[in-house]
């Protein structure tokens, strides 16, 4: 045994040892999470504390072809609370629920959470966010702070709300050109980077990085804001006369594809979001599968030409009815005639159009559908495009062949039947329908250009050919309603018969109208489609007006000068319509007479306009289609003229804008 | 048997100053430190950043004089009064454990355990007071004469009597850590001072599987120890490993020289007991590898000087009472920092001199004034020493003053 004392001694010294071995030893711990771990610890540390607070982008607008807007981002504030900075839950609950007429005790719950940040209101109004400033300023509403924020705004309300979608409250894009080009206008967010403590507050001490935000393109479209709203007020009125279930008019370049004009109805407010009822929000123009009926004509006469089977002289014997595997086929009227394929055209003529489809057969009339991009989608720049649907060729018989070849049991969506049809107008060149023209940088530089398809699909000689057939069509077909005085105009009247269930449903139609103007060389091709018109069904009665009443305006803002002169214009005659004048133009020989001052008829009754005319000796001319009160009147206000002379005028809804 | 040895008569030479500049050197550290660590929390608990600072400037200061006191004091002074200290920690502790109904407001409850009293203006951890007593208790328990003749009866049973009924009081609060660093640093002193190696190691080896036993009777123990999550805390990120994990962000963050003082991040709420067990976290933060081990390294010298003034002491009563106060300090130091470090399983040890905190930081002060005393005594000429009681051979060292020719030897090693 050791002696005592040298065994304390020894004990001790070992235990010193022992602990400054542990003293090293931790140590080498501490260089190991210092200097070995330290760089991956001081990263996960980091990562903890560090927050991302976004800037956001500010989303890109959408202007028109001419730069005006019809979307913007305008900065709006939001209202938000810091519940626990707020005194008096109770207290100031009340007054925002007062501000912003909501129930007290869901903002109570907002108030009691237990968080930093929670929003109250996102998108206050302008009134609102005074009356919290307002407050603030008196020093009430502790705890309640505003903040900056973007907000979309379509300025023109619910113009061409269809194609330009919304976006929602955070800066995405939900439908339309909003959703279908998200990514090129909502921009790339920013972000500010920094490190909080545990309370979620920025630490001084720490770095902050700063990611500036990158501003979305501007989105410049085909559209010409002037062209929509003279589309836009005439289909009101159109609906407002037939009663339709919904109705659509597309204008488009013919050359490029650009849609110069889209408008549907019903619409909506796109300022409501997705408060809006879906189903106004339907674009059904690309969206919907649609019998064509009549307007899909041409394409059969366009393939039948190209081919090389006929010339629009090619005589042709209508008997008025056929039969074709069993089934008889029969005209509209079932009325035959003796004449040409020009006349089968002009009489719109089932009977024509199925034989041309039965000689057509099954290999090439397929093959120009397809070549009509009729088999597949446009590609057109919206979301939810379809295509349309045809009995499956290799089921094809020559009793679908020739039901087909005049535009029934086959289904398009209106977007490609315009397409297909402004081949025609544009020489044979099948181009994609498109809104967008290009994209600018904030600056104004042109970042990207969207390049359309373009396809040379018929000889220009044929569809000239198929042009100048169209355009008899309105002088002396069914179209006779679309004609417009000072131009020569193109078109195809169609009425479709509604299927619902695989069953055709009586006294249902679409009525359409799809023309062209001026022919030669048109510029644009409109389509026009009436669903579910009540009184009057037939696209030549409901479709072809509305188109008479657009082109003159749209032709004249694109500056096309008339070819013909007024007295050598298109028959106007159709039912309730008189022959068109143009007394504002000084033709022929000025009479020496004094003339008539034409009062201001704006605003006026038919009857009140018809009376005061009366007393001054002048007659009164209607223009078909519109109701209500007088919208326009030509010649304007206070122009002089010979007495017994026409003044036209346009009736429309009161209320609306009145121009002159 | 033998009567009680006059109290033998020293000189007095100068303390040991080395030692004092580590304790001085930690101090500062610490209350510059607890300043940097709590401000954050004091701003939002209290408004008033310097609300920490200002009571551990208090408590140094009735450190410090508690310190100067026990330094002027003769080291037997506390042996004499056992009689008293004793009975007074002990009822102390039997207070902690009486039903609440009984003690009412004097003993608050929290997370779960009883450890402080409530004495109004000052809240007191008995278990503090108890450690230099039990010191104190164990090294007069073993300079008895003729304690060694009979080491079993005399040392081992009754030192291991007493260390049970400490550490099983202070379990019963319950705070096992501080138990189990009691319960050490009392086993140490027997080892050192005189109980037998055969007596000790068979007790070292019941002590574990019953220490183990009692260390998972709790389940938050056993969950902490189950998973191992203090080697690698990812393991177990939710509960006592997230704090483990955030103090790794903050030591890890320091790198080599640290944020800065005052710079720590981790502090910021993150880390929670910034100010208090894991302030060691912090000062690794800011202050870096170098900031470290500077302070394992104050810990290094107290805990050599200490020793050292074990060694040097001039009876075994003095020898023991040293050797008592500086382990239980250097262990504390140890288990904190490896609890810090995750080397270590998660317990709530304070780090001597630099936490924060009332009555632990002022005994340990008074700890020191007790070795400060015992560093400066020197024994008077050999004739006077007390030698015949002792067995022949060089026990006790110290006695050998600077005459004996067995310490002779050793003194300068």
């Amino acid at each position: 045994m050791a002696v005592p004392g040298r065994a304390t001694r020894r004990r001790i010294v070992a235990l010193l040892a022992l602990y400054l071995a542990a003293a090293a030893g931790l140590t080498g711990r501490i260089a190991y999470w210092q200097l070995v771990r330290g760089e991956e610890l001081s990263r996960k540390g980091e990562a903890i504390r560090r927050t991302e607070s976004r800037i956001r982008a500010h989303r890109g607008p959408i202007v028109d072809r001419n730069g005006q807007p019809l979307a913007v981002t305008v900065t709006a504030e939001a209202i938000w609370a810091n519940p626990r900075d707020v005194e008096d839950k109770e207290g100031t609950a009340a007054i925002l629920a007062a501000i912003l007429q909501r129930d007290v005790s869901d903002i109570l719950q907002l108030l009691q959470k237990k968080t930093f940040h929670v929003y109250i209101a996102r998108r206050p109004t302008e009134a609102q966010v005074a009356q919290v400033r307002a407050y603030k300023a008196r020093g009430q509403l502790k705890g309640i702070e505003l903040e900056p924020g973007a907000r979309r705004v379509y300025p023109e309300g619910d113009l061409a709300a269809h194609i330009l979608g919304f976006a929602g409250i955070d800066n995405q894009g939900l439908e339309g050109l909003e959703l279908r080009y998200d990514e090129q206008l909502r921009g790339q967010d920013g972000a500010v980077l920094y490190e909080k403590d545990a309370r979620g507050y920025q630490i001084p001490e720490a770095p902050r990085t700063i990611e500036p935000p990158v501003p979305g393109l501007t989105l410049v479209l085909t559209i010409d804001k002037s062209l929509q709203l003279v589309v836009e007020q005439a289909l009101d009125r159109t609906l407002d006369l037939t009663q339709a279930r919904r109705a659509a008019i597309m204008v488009m370049e013919t050359a490029t594809g650009g849609l110069l004009a889209v408008a549907a109805r019903p619409a909506f407010d796109p300022n409501a979001g997705g408060n809006s009822d879906p189903a106004l929000r339907r674009m059904w123009l690309v969206a919907d599968q649609l019998s064509p009926g009549s307007v899909f004509k041409p394409v059969t006469m366009a393939a039948y030409l190209e081919e090389g089977l006929g010339t629009p002289d090619t005589p042709f014997s209508d008997p008025g009815c056929f039969l074709v595997l069993g089934e008889q086929i029969c005209n509209w009227n079932h009325q035959g005639f003796h004449g040409t394929l020009t006349d089968v055209m002009r009489n719109s003529s089932n009977v024509g159009f199925a034989t041309l489809g039965i000689r057509l057969g099954r290999d090439r009339f397929y093959k120009w559908l397809d070549r009509f991009n009729l088999t597949r989608p446009t590609g057109i720049d919206l979301p939810g495009e379809a295509r349309g649907a045809q009995v499956p060729k290799e089921r094809a018989t020559d009793l679908d062949l020739a039901v087909q070849a005049f535009g029934q049991t086959l289904t398009v969506t209106p977007v490609q039947m315009l397409a297909a049809v402004n081949a025609i107008a544009n020489d044979g060149c099948w181009v994609q329908p498109h809104l967008a023209r290009e994209f600018r940088t904030p600056d104004g530089e042109v970042a990207f250009r969207p390049q359309p398809v373009r396809r040379c699909i018929l000889s220009p000689e044929t569809a000239r050919q198929v042009q100048r057939m169209m355009t008899e069509v309105v002088r002396a077909g069914t179209g006779r309603s679309a004609a417009v005085p000072g131009h020569e105009v193109a078109g195809k009247t169609g009425t479709a018969e509604k299927f619902e269930g695989g069953r055709k449903v009586e006294g249902k139609y679409i009525a359409s109208f799809l023309g062209f103007a001026p022919v030669p060389n048109p510029r644009v091709t409109v389509l026009i489609m009436i669903d579910e018109p009540q009184g009057l069904t037939y696209g030549g009665q409901v479709a072809a007006p509305v188109f008479s009443q657009i082109i003159g305006d749209i032709l004249r803002y694109l500056e096309v000068p008339p070819t013909a002169g007024p007295g050598e214009s298109g028959a106007l005659s159709g039912s309730g319509a008189g022959r068109a004048q143009d007394p504002g133009t000084p033709a022929g020989a000025a009479p020496a007479t004094v003339g008539v001052r034409v009062p201001d008829l704006r605003g006026r009754t038919l009857r009140e306009a018809a009376d005061l005319l009366a007393g001054l000796g002048l007659s009164l001319e209607l223009t078909p289609g519109g109701s209500g009160v007088v919208m326009r009147q030509e010649p304007g206000p206070g122009v002089t003229v010979a007495p017994g002379g026409r003044v036209r005028v346009w009736l429309g809804s009161s209320g609306g804008p009145v121009s002159g | 048997m033998a009567a009680r040895p006059s109290a033998p008569s020293y000189t007095t030479g100068t303390p040991d100053f080395v030692l004092l500049l580590a304790v001085a050197g930690l101090l500062g550290i610490g209350v510059v430190m607890v300043y940097s660590s709590s401000f954050y929390l004091a701003e939002e608990l209290t408004g008033d950043q310097l609300h920490f600072l200002k009571r551990e400037l208090l408590n140094l200061a009735l450190g410090l004089v508690a310190m100067g006191g026990a330094y002027l004091l003769p080291p037997r002074f506390w042996a004499r009064r056992l009689g008293l200290l004793f009975p007074l920690a002990l009822g102390l502790l039997v207070i902690l454990i009486l039903p609440s109904w009984l003690v009412g407001p004097l003993v608050p409850v929290w997370q779960g355990a009883r450890r402080w009293l409530n004495l109004g203006v000052i809240s007191l951890q008995p278990s503090e007071l108890m450690k230099p007593v039990l010191v104190i208790f164990l090294a007069r328990l073993m300079d008895r004469p003729g304690a060694h003749r009979d080491p079993w009866r005399r040392i081992t049973l009754p030192g291991l009597i007493i260390i049970g009924l400490v550490f099983l009081l202070i379990f019963l609060q319950p705070n096992f850590s501080t138990a189990a660093i009691i319960a050490m640093t009392g086993f140490l002193m027997l080892l050192v001072g005189g109980a037998p190696w055969y007596h000790l190691l068979p007790l070292a080896a019941l002590a574990l599987p019953v220490g183990y036993w009692l260390l998972v009777s709790e389940d938050y123990r056993a969950r902490r120890l189950e998973v191992a999550s203090w080697l690698n805390p990812w393991l177990d990120p939710t509960d006592s490993g997230y704090h483990v994990i955030q103090g790794l962000y903050a030591i890890g963050t320091g790198g080599l020289f640290g944020v800065g003082l005052g710079r720590s991040r981790q502090k910021l709420g993150w880390l929670p007991e910034q100010y208090g067990d894991w302030i060691f976290a912090v000062l690794a933060e800011e202050l870096g590898f170098v900031g470290a081990v500077t302070v394992i390294l104050l810990f290094a010298i107290f805990v050599w000087r200490g020793y050292r003034v074990a060694l040097r002491a001039p009876d075994r009563y003095s020898q023991l009472v040293a050797f008592g106060l500086t382990t239980f300090i250097g262990l504390q130091s140890l288990i904190n920092i490896a609890v810090v470090t995750a080397t270590f399983m998660p317990t709530g040890v304070p780090l001597p001199f630099i936490t924060y905190g009332g009555s632990s930081l002022a005994i340990t002060l008074m700890d020191v004034g007790i070795l400060l005393s015992i560093s400066r005594l020197r024994a008077q000429a050999p004739a006077t020493a007390p030698e015949p009681i002792y067995p022949p051979g060089g026990y006790p060292i110290g006695t050998g003053g600077f005459g004996s020719p067995v310490s002779a030897g050793l003194r300068r090693r």
